[in-house]
């Protein structure tokens, strides 16, 4: 089998970008701004977010190392911090979908979520029961299911109820929990360097305007980009809010919010949110989408749309009480979440209906995942 | 905004009428109610497709039209402001649309019901419902809901005789693929259900034979709790069953070869030597060129793959949406890519391509096959590949698939 280039959308409900034969443009795009774009972006966006995230999770591995060789309080607390770390790490590329983090299922190893009910739950009971060494050598828990690789492993070890210092220390299996941690850990750390070389590698090719995994031009690159960011806004409204808010306060279910025990669904998203307002805006002194809006009024105003409606969508969900599996039961709190989840759907209505025409991406409609 | 009076009400200088062009044509928006002596229809009738046509009441439903009907779910476009409103639409062979059924939400296939005009539309998944409607001008049936613990996956089939409809399902609290049966003579009450024998069913396909259907079971398992995420993408399993309509007894079943179980099949359409061709969808990419489509027989062993150039393959991402036979070839296309492929049934020889961005619906029209796309194009490629004239209907966005419906 030869290789092929994997764009990596097909996840959650998503609009594709299609190549629409041209009427009268409103702003036809150049292909030397759009290698311009993307080169910069995978400079001051990409990289330096992915950066963080192997150091974020190489800090983490090292902090659980230390812990299973010596089991406290302190180094629990530790732990739990440096996980925190990963996961705002995480949450921060997150919306970088296309291409390296589509390989090899490295977004559902580095955190499967959401989770199939019960499933998760009974891999992680059925490996703390045979607590099995040759799952600690390195590599061996990369060929496990996904569920047991990452982030969702490590949220049960650490952050169940009624985890403490205890439960790593006094016997073999309960030693066995702190160094399987320590090593999902180091496995995240593994994941996240293959998708950090990943980009590194896609920086030249993309400079040189030559086709690369994110699309056979330039053009079709930034539209790959533009479809995924897209996807990402779909997957914070349906997945991370109108799925634990449910239809009605009696209908909402806590269980399915993303990072559950480690109570950090509304700081998810609000990294989400300020990586994608960083990729539309450029961070950095790098450029965003908006570098490639032309130089109109119309263009202005659409910079304008897409900085404002970001910045109330961080705000809201920033000034929602948590945790989020609390919040959707809370009348008050609910309240809160649904005036967020309002202002990010406006916010995506302004990529949708404000920037993409602007830069000349139609959005197809037929979908990616799975009809 | 109905108007309530004959055709002429219907005429430009109603404001009621959307004045927009439907297909380049001046073709008001009918809604029938004293339309057709008096009686309520729920569909939209179009002219036929011509501006006099609608002033002289001369509107052709489908009844009236020579030839098939085309069938295929559709949102209208969006809107800034304006919520998508979904239905279904029946188009003549050259596209032109003849009526509308709104429909309660986006919808996913459509099956004619042998024997009456009467077609039946999927929601699609996870669907909580499916509907009827009349072939003959749109009016819309009931709506049938999904068991609590059931959710419809986009596609079914009747039996041989119309008197039974077959829908696919999830048993969710089982993860199991199952089969609702129910009885379209009784106002298609649910009789009961009998397993896919695999996961996360698809499409279904009641076989030539008139006894077996056929189901593209795609392999993976999703939850209504968190809709349309996939939860077993690292284990999941994708066949092809057959199982025997009268017993639910399991016939036969294959899967893909080892190195290609990424590959979810998913949809499936019937051949002249009594078997399927069937299109998949890469679940789980490993960076591979690997075939998207290919073809079984029930008894026959192991699955037949179709070979396709690089840069096809390459340009449909790993992912087909939609697959249409005329019974000696088989198109598939792939949204994603923007392209339909077409094949040689037997051999599985490669026939050629067309580019249709965002092109989905597709169904043989006897000449080769009619295509639909979300960008509300609606184009006949020929049994070679070639691309006939284009129509526009820019305020529909088709959906994925297209039916035929021979009166």
């Amino acid at each position: 089998m030869r290789r092929r280039i994997v764009l990596g959308l097909m996840s959650a409900a998503a609009a594709v970008v299609a190549l629409f034969p041209r009427g009268p443009a409103l702003a036809a795009r150049q292909a030397d701004k759009d290698t311009a774009f993307l080169a910069g972006m995978v400079r001051t966006h990409a990289l330096p977010r992915f950066d963080a995230l192997v150091t974020a999770a190489t800090a983490y591995a090292d902090t659980l190392d230390r812990f299973a060789a010596n089991p406290t309080a302190a180094g629990l607390d530790e732990g739990r911090s440096a996980h925190i770390a990963v996961t705002d790490a995480w949450a921060a590329v997150q919306h970088l979908r296309p291409g390296p983090l589509t390989m090899n299922l490295r977004a559902d190893r580095i955190s499967f979520w959401p989770e199939r009910p019960g499933v998760v739950q009974r891999q992680i009971g059925q490996i703390l029961r045979d607590h099995d060494p040759k799952l600690l050598q390195p590599e061996a828990l990369a060929r496990q299911s996904a569920a047991v690789q990452g982030l969702t492993v490590l949220e049960r070890l650490l952050f169940d109820d009624a985890v403490t210092v205890d439960s790593f220390a006094g016997s073999d299996a309960k030693l066995y929990r702190a160094k399987l941690a320590a090593a999902a850990a180091r496995n995240i750390a593994h994941i996240a360097t293959e998708a950090r070389d990943g980009w590194k590698e896609l920086e030249g090719p993309l400079a040189a305007g030559r086709e690369t995994v994110l699309g056979p031009t330039p053009t079709e690159a930034v539209n790959t980009l533009f479809s995924s960011a897209i996807t990402a806004m779909q997957v914070i409204v349906d997945q991370k809010l109108m799925a634990p808010l449910g239809t009605s306060i009696e209908d909402a279910k806590p269980l399915v919010v993303e990072a559950l025990r480690s109570r950090r669904g509304l700081p998810n998203i609000a990294q989400n949110l300020k990586g994608l307002r960083a990729l539309l805006m450029g961070e950095h002194g790098g450029p965003g989408f908006i570098s490639l809006l032309p130089e109109s009024e119309d263009g202005a105003t659409a910079k304008q749309a897409i900085d404002e409606s970001f910045a109330a969508a961080i705000g809201a969900i920033e000034a929602v009480p948590g945790p989020l599996d609390k919040a959707v039961s809370d009348p008050a709190a609910r309240k809160k979440t649904e005036s967020a989840l309002r202002l990010i759907k406006a916010a995506r209505v302004e990529m949708l209906g404000t920037l993409a025409p602007l830069l000349d991406i139609t959005l197809g409609f037929n979908e990616l995942d799975g009809d | 905004m109905a108007s309530k009076g004959s055709a002429s009400n219907g005429s430009a200088s109603n404001g009621s009428v959307d004045r927009r062009n439907v297909l380049g044509l001046a073709a008001g928006r009918v809604f029938g109610s004293s339309f057709f002596g008096g009686r309520f229809f729920g569909g939209r009738i179009f002219g036929g497709g011509s501006l006099l046509a609608v002033l002289t009441g001369r509107a052709s439903a489908a009844g009236a039209a020579a030839g098939p009907i085309y069938l295929n779910a559709y949102a209208t476009a969006a809107e800034k402001g304006r919520e998508p409103g979904f239905g279904v639409a029946a188009l003549d062979g050259s596209g032109t649309p003849l009526f509308t059924t709104a429909t309660p939400g986006r919808a996913h296939a459509i099956v004619p019901r042998p024997g009456k005009p009467e077609a039946v539309v999927f929601a699609r998944r996870p669907g909580r419902w499916f509907q009827t409607l009349s072939l003959e001008d749109g009016a819309a049936g009931p709506v049938v809901r999904a068991p609590d613990d059931r959710r419809f996956t986009g596609h079914g089939d009747y039996s041989a005789d119309g008197r039974l409809l077959y829908v696919a399902e999830d048993d969710v609290p089982r993860e199991e693929g199952a089969i609702g049966i129910y009885d379209a003579t009784d106002g298609y009450r649910r009789l009961g259900a009998m397993p896919t024998h695999g996961l996360g069913p698809h499409e279904l396909v009641l076989m030539r034979d008139g006894t077996t259907l056929a189901v593209a079971n795609g392999g993976v398992i999703t939850h209504p709790d968190t809709g349309r995420a996939k939860l077993n993408l690292d284990s999941m399993d994708s066949s092809l069953t057959y199982v025997e309509a009268a017993t639910g007894k399991l016939l036969d079943k294959v899967r893909l070869p080892e190195e290609h179980a990424n590959l979810g099949i998913r949809h499936i359409a019937l051949l002249d030597d009594g078997g399927v061709a069937f299109g998949v969808q890469d679940e789980r990419p490993i960076g591979m060129l690997q075939p998207l489509t290919g073809a079984h027989r029930p008894g026959s062993g192991a699955v037949r793959l179709f070979e396709a150039p690089e840069e096809v393959l390459s340009r449909m991402q790993g992912y087909i949406g939609s697959v249409a036979s005329d019974g000696t070839t088989v198109a598939a296309s792939s949204p994603m890519g923007g392209v339909i492929g077409l094949w040689d049934a037997a051999g599985g020889a490669w026939l050629g391509s067309t580019a249709l961005p965002d092109g989905c619906g597709l169904a043989p029209n006897g000449e080769g096959y009619l295509a639909t796309s979300g960008l509300g194009v609606i184009e006949p490629v020929s049994a070679s590949a070639a691309a006939g004239r284009e129509r526009r209907a820019p305020e529909y966005r088709w959906d994925n698939h297209l039916t035929r419906w021979v009166a």
